[in-house]
């Protein structure tokens, strides 16, 4: 669905959007070798021609953006360098710098520690009070229902099930998709998802 | 602190590199002209004769390095060079029916001509508007395989003529027709499309997944940058006939020596490919004097070594 | 049966090897070759020659063999000669046919003195011993004449085999010797190759007087481009094929360069 979005499959149909831009981040993406932070984000203003500097300006965009990635200390550091969170966040940093204001992120908290995982998603949750809509795709179930605010699901048989709130995460709406048994535990207001052999 | 240390170090090696390869291109280019100057008649000898082969050497390796820096970008590849799209074997046919049907020795010409023809077949072929880098690689290596066969064909069906057609086509040409006021203005032309579209390679550089504004405008630079690349391939063909190897090796080396800003890039190609090409020129013309020997093979024995040299020492690619 | 067969086999064989001592069979894919074999009177001997082969006339009623790059396999092994004569460069070619019998000739001449040499080799193998001598010695003879007519000695000449790139000729090539021979001196005699390529500067400060064009060779109005001086110089270009072929007419060509001395 993604990919139709952005255009990279052609349908016969025409996808009309309210969102101005859309960001699309895939799964591992690739990277120069030897480019330091700053590099890797200012490639995104390079899209006029005879455009040989970057204005004040964009670089000051671009320093606000590290500083809300967490990465302004390590701008000069090559991306290889980084760790696998690190990465994810300057592309998400990339989304911020594009103005695009719907990110399609797919898995974004794949081959990562716990805590970057929560951090990205932390983050996310955090975008989405300036207007930034992310939609993301997960395989965690239990993140999932952490940070999320509206779900989908496709079952199965290809139907599409959508609820908003936790209100989603039933047995038998997971039994549908994932064809396992689930049970909802709930402590302290909170819920969480365990699968039952 | 730290930050501006580390930024001055990255300044400083690349300032170093670049300074290193402007006196290798100085130096080459004053033993070009200078070196073993017959004192007698030395007006004749530099403008007709030291001159051209150096303007001839300068706009070949330029053109190569930039158009062999613009292939490996938008393919991803470092392994694609400026003879991808087909240009080789269409200015060896051009070469082979300018001796065969005209009995004419314009190589430069007739070798150009057949270069931008191909390399238009070929990105006609692969199509403009579902254009894509694998299909281009693939139609290119077709080209390549039928209008080579095509030549060996002429080649073999003329015994009297093949031993001067497979010499020609076998390497630079060394006494080129094209006039040089021409291939000047044709490189500064080269050079200026080169410069308004060089910036756009740092957006290529991301992923082409990775998708903010479409992809169709991606396409777009795609296939200009094709077409600009077999423009100054067809340029080098005009200037002094197939070359190989140029075209990998620089955009290698410049990568190497100075990260991937394309901006300096730019600059860096230019100033790598005219001064491995000056040199090769003065090792082929004055290595084994009064001997020539053939420009292709010193390119590779002055080039390889470098590109190893700096390959294992930065080890990144 | 087996037995009879085999021996019946191995007569035959043995008889045709002993046919073949008397009169030995020739393939030639190298035009001097051919030319010298009906110099000599041995054109019978001549089963096929090449594409290339042009003198005498009579050559071209051979059977055509092929030409340096392709050889008619299934041909040659219908002749099956005893000799296969081939210019000194395609000793590649050819050096795989000694496993099937066929000896490979592949005869050097970096001089007049070899030229020699293997008219009277190809003599001895044809046993036309006799007329191969008196060819000598009628060659010999010629150059001397030749070499007389040239009034003006030590002209100098620059000859042209290519000049994409511009190759010429050097101490190893026969031509160098048929020009010292006629009384010239060829420029290039203190190159140490056969066929270098030059470079034009070189030429410049050798300052030739008159060049010679190897008659295979085109473009000549390039050489202008390399040679700026070249305006003072004759030019000429070599009419036919006699004097890039080290065979009989040998004397013919120091005559030509004889004669450009006169100029």
């Amino acid at each position: 669905m993604f990919k139709i979005i952005t255009g990279n499959i052609k349908t016969g149909f025409r996808v009309y959007n309210d969102f101005s831009k859309i960001f699309y981040l895939p799964q591992n993406p690739y990277y120069p070798k030897g480019i330091s932070v700053f590099d890797y984000l200012s490639s995104i203003f390079f899209s006029d021609n005879l455009k040989w500097f970057l204005s004040k300006d964009e670089k000051d965009k671009i320093e606000k953006v590290l500083s809300k990635v967490d990465l302004l200390d390590k701008e000069d550091i090559c991306v290889e360098n980084l760790s696998g969170g690190e990465i994810q966040k300057l592309n998400i940093g990339l989304g911020l710098l594009s103005g695009a204001d719907l990110f399609l992120l797919d898995e974004p908290a794949s081959n990562m520690d716990f805590i970057n995982q929560l951090k990205i998603l932390k983050m996310l949750k955090e975008l989405t009070k300036k207007g930034i809509t992310s939609v993301v795709v997960m395989h965690d179930i239990n993140l999932a229902l952490k940070y999320g605010d509206t779900f989908f699901g496709i079952t199965t048989e290809h139907k599409i099930l959508h609820q908003d709130g936790i209100k989603f995460f039933t047995s038998s709406n997971l039994k549908s998709i994932f064809d396992m048994n689930f049970e909802i535990l709930e402590s302290n207001g909170n819920i969480y998802v365990q699968s039952v052999d | 602190m730290k930050r501006l240390k580390t930024y001055n170090f990255v300044l400083n090696k690349k300032f170093f590199a670049f300074t290193l390869l402007v006196v290798i291109f100085f130096a080459s280019l004053a033993l070009c002209l200078f070196y073993r100057l017959d004192a007698s008649n030395y007006e004749i000898i530099l403008k007709f004769i030291r001159f051209p082969v150096v303007i001839r050497a300068i706009v070949s390796g330029a053109t190569l390095a930039l158009a062999g820096m613009f292939l490996q970008a938008i393919s991803k590849n470092n392994l694609a060079d400026p003879y991808l799209t087909g240009l080789s074997s269409g200015a060896g046919l051009g070469i082979v029916v300018s001796m065969l049907f005209f009995n004419s020795s314009h190589y430069s010409l007739f070798g150009f001509t057949g270069a931008i023809l191909t390399a238009f077949l070929v990105i006609f072929l692969s199509g403009f508007s579902k254009f894509s880098i694998t299909k281009l690689i693939l139609i290119g290596l077709s080209v390549n395989l039928f209008v080579g066969s095509i030549i060996s064909f002429f080649i073999l069906t003329n015994p009297q003529k093949a031993y001067p057609m497979t010499l020609v086509l076998s390497g630079g040409f060394s006494s080129p027709d094209s006039s040089e006021k021409f291939l000047l203005l044709l490189f500064l032309a080269g050079i200026i499309i080169c410069g308004v579209f060089t910036p756009i390679l740092n957006l290529l550089r991301l992923d082409e997944r990775i998708v903010f504004t479409s992809v169709a405008i991606r396409n777009k630079y795609n296939i200009i940058f094709v077409l600009i690349s077999a423009f100054l391939t067809s340029i080098s063909v005009y200037s002094i006939g197939i070359l190989g190897f140029v075209g990998i090796i620089c955009p290698l080396l410049s990568k190497l020596l100075f990260g991937c800003d394309a901006r300096l890039l730019f600059f860096g190609n230019i100033i790598s490919g005219s001064a491995l090409l000056l040199l090769s020129t003065f090792i082929s013309q004055n290595g084994i004097f009064p001997l020539q020997i053939p420009l292709g093979v010193v390119v590779a024995i002055v080039g390889v070594p470098f590109f190893v040299f700096f390959l294992l020492k930065e080890g990144r690619l | 049966m087996f037995k009879v067969l085999t021996s019946l086999f191995f007569f035959l064989l043995l008889s045709c090897a002993s046919f073949a001592q008397d009169a030995p069979s020739f393939v030639s894919i190298s035009p001097a070759s051919s030319e010298i074999m009906f110099a000599i009177g041995a054109q019978d001997n001549l089963k096929a020659v090449s594409s290339q082969c042009n003198f005498p006339k009579e050559v071209k009623d051979k059977p055509i063999i092929g030409d340096y790059y392709f050889i008619n396999e299934s041909m040659l092994i219908d002749i099956h000669p005893d000799y296969f004569l081939a210019p000194d460069s395609a000793d590649f070619l050819v050096n795989k046919y000694k496993k099937i019998g066929i000896t490979p000739l592949c005869f050097r001449y970096e001089n007049i003195n070899s030229v020699y040499e293997n008219i009277l080799a190809l003599g001895k193998l044809t046993n036309k011993e006799k007329k191969a001598e008196n060819l000598v010695a009628q060659i010999k003879s010629d150059i001397i004449c030749a070499k007389r007519s040239n009034k003006n000695k030590n002209k100098k000449i620059f000859y042209v085999v290519s000049v994409e790139p511009l190759r010429t000729i050097g101490k190893k090539s026969f031509i160098t010797d048929v020009i010292n021979e006629s009384g010239n001196i060829s420029i290039t005699n203190d190159v140490n190759n056969a066929y270098p390529i030059i470079s034009p500067e070189y030429i410049m400060s050798k300052k030739p007087d008159i060049v010679v064009f190897d008659y295979t060779c085109f473009g000549e109005d390039k050489l202008m481009k390399l040679l700026p001086n070249a305006k003072k110089v004759k030019l000429t270009k070599a009419q036919s094929d006699i004097i890039n072929r080290p065979a009989a007419r040998i004397a013919e060509s120091v005559l030509f360069f004889a004669r450009l001395g006169n100029y």
